[in-house]
């Protein structure tokens, strides 16, 4: 990124709720309409996908152009950012996350977040990180209670000049 | 398993029949006896094999009575000693039901249920009331989380955090004791706003729902709770051990700081901690780490360090070709910079000898360059002292560490 680009805020679509576990009656209708829930797939997926993202974080979203890509920066409010990069085609080919509170990575990760579940199994490191590094995934996670931070990305959607150390 | 080189888990099954076998015998009973040769103010804490049977863990007992009783208690061993975390958090299988520990409730009298943050995952459980008796400490009506309650399964947004850590096998502990820098183990974020993967109101049938969480029901840091005047933080003082590591170590968590003969900070080096983050700065070979910790619940020294061959049987933990000895200056906020020497030794030569839990140059690389963790081989050989934020101490207000 250089510096502070241009925004604009992206005017939000009425959310359709697809809520995955069903959990949640009528009675509990006014937190669902402070938590809309849509569709959930990023990693690897069309850009539109930050804007359900978006709206199922109850965030605000930032478009911000950069040189190879474009990233699309969600405010949550538990104060932590969550940093989806978008390539020119449209996909989705990393995300990272910033802030106070772990984002749901389920829907960060999309069709991703299984294998990292998978990947990370009987790790012996301890609780304040953890890696995947494979050839067409990388994902990792860390920090303490008040402060995570962390990015996932695919390898080979990178595009062409952008270094890994840019995905933060 | 992948990760053979560390331990490999063949004695599990017999490690937590035992330590289950321990909980039962530790039920009944009031004050703890074998305090009899150390302070009223003094924990002892161990390092040897606990229920994942993985290496460099701070363990402790920590007594749970149901509040406002002293007789109706249970000891729960291989609890967790965690400078990186705030709030007791155990997992409810070990938990005796005739404790009854209180449900507490949120804004509007739902139950309350926490999903516990870690970067590798969550613990779910419900938040209840207990005393917690430490030494001859005492905190009452403290609200602690019961991991995998099994009244309500996961939510979605929970289990999106990452991995289940809902076992003491995934836990590596019967529980964990957060005794950070935070009084309570999210804060005003989780007080001023609502949203997922924290708190939750949970209502039979239909469910858990995100909702906010004022401080003080909060999970929190006992230490600050305490009826004593020893709440303004710990001391975590452990032996030192040989450069080729050893089979256990015994030492001490002693509470308060400056407030009686035996927690005095002496020369202690304080390196003030950011209020927000409870990080501090490591400059290492002309590298700065923004993002540090000093955290007894990590089991090795983790930093980013390309110059610095990983395992090749396992990537998770650094392997150079003979010992690393090292010189970092550690800054805080304010205050000035403080030495520290360390060692990174080949852990594929460390972990060659089965029987050897406590190692203190076992070092692993970190895949954020700007975190530095000075995890458990840090405390070997010293008394670090951890100071809980907004309390006063002879050398200043928390939070920060010492040592």
């Amino acid at each position: 990124m250089q510096g502070r680009p241009i925004f604009r805020q992206v005017e939000t679509p009425a959310c359709k709720s697809q809520r995955r576990s069903g959990a949640l009656l009528s009675s509990l209708a006014l937190v669902m309409l402070a938590l809309p829930v849509c569709a959930s797939a990023t990693l690897g997926e069309n850009s539109s996908s930050t804007e359900s993202d978006r709206a199922t974080m109850n965030g605000t979203l930032q478009l911000l152009p950069a040189a190879k890509y474009t990233v699309h920066e969600i405010q949550t409010p538990s104060g932590t950012t969550i940093r989806e990069y978008v390539a020119p085609a449209g996909t989705v080919f990393a995300v990272a996350w910033q802030g106070p509170v772990m984002p749901d990575l389920r829907l960060a990760l999309g069709k991703y977040f299984d294998r990292y579940i998978a990947a990370v199994a009987g790790k012996q490191t301890g609780h304040r990180q953890t890696e995947v590094r494979e050839a067409d995934l990388v994902v990792q996670s860390s920090g303490h209670m008040r402060s995570f931070s962390g990015r996932a990305f695919l390898p080979q959607l990178l595009p062409q000049g952008v270094a890994v150390e840019e995905i933060r | 398993m992948k990760m053979e080189t560390v331990r490999d888990l063949r004695n599990l099954t017999a490690a937590a029949s035992v330590a289950i076998l321990l909980l039962v015998s530790g039920c009944g009973g009031g004050g703890s006896n074998d305090t009899t040769f150390t302070a009223a103010n003094e924990q002892p804490v161990t390092v040897g094999p606990g229920p994942s049977n993985n290496i460099n863990l701070l363990f402790t007992t920590v007594q749970i009575c149901t509040p406002g009783s002293a007789s109706n208690c249970q000891s729960i061993d291989h609890v967790l000693v965690d400078t990186g975390s705030t709030g007791l958090r155990i997992i409810s299988s070990v938990i005796s039901p005739s404790l009854a520990l209180p449900q507490q409730t949120g804004s509007g009298g739902n139950q309350l249920w926490e999903c516990g943050q870690f970067a590798t995952g969550f613990t779910w459980g419900s938040v209840r009331s207990a005393d917690i008796r430490m030494a001859q400490e005492l905190a009452r009506s403290v609200p602690i989380q019961v991991i995998a309650d099994p009244a309500f399964g996961v939510p979605a947004s929970c289990s999106g955090i990452g991995s289940p850590l809902n076992t003491a096998l995934d836990l590596g502990a019967n529980g964990i004791l957060g005794v950070g820098v935070f009084q309570q183990d999210c804060g005003s974020a989780c007080a001023l706003n609502v949203f997922a993967g924290a708190y939750y109101a949970c209502i039979s049938p239909s469910g858990c729902s995100p909702t906010q969480a004022g401080l003080a029901q909060q999970l929190q840091n006992p230490v600050g709770m305490f009826v004593s005047n020893n709440t303004n933080g710990v001391i975590i003082s452990l032996p030192s051990v040989p450069a080729s590591g050893t089979t256990a170590v015994s030492g001490s968590m002693i509470f308060g700081i400056g407030t009686q003969g035996n927690n005095g900070l002496i020369n202690a080096q304080v390196i003030t901690v950011n209020p927000n983050t409870g990080s501090f700065t490591t400059i290492l070979s002309g590298r700065t780490y923004a993002n540090s910790v000093v955290d007894s619940g990590s089991n090795a020294l983790y930093f980013e360090n390309a110059s610095i061959p990983v395992c090749g049987s396992n990537p998770d933990f650094d392997c150079p070709g003979s010992t690393l000895n090292l010189s970092a200056s550690l800054q805080g906020v304010s205050g000035p910079a403080s030495i520290v020497n360390f060692s990174v030794a080949n852990a594929e030569a460390l972990f060659s000898n089965q029987t050897f839990f406590a190692f203190n140059n076992l070092a692993g690389p970190f895949s954020d360059a700007t975190r530095f963790d000075w995890g458990l081989p840090f405390f070997y050989g010293r008394r670090v002292y951890t100071a809980i934020e907004g309390q006063a101490t002879p050398a200043g207000a928390g939070p920060y560490i010492a040592f």
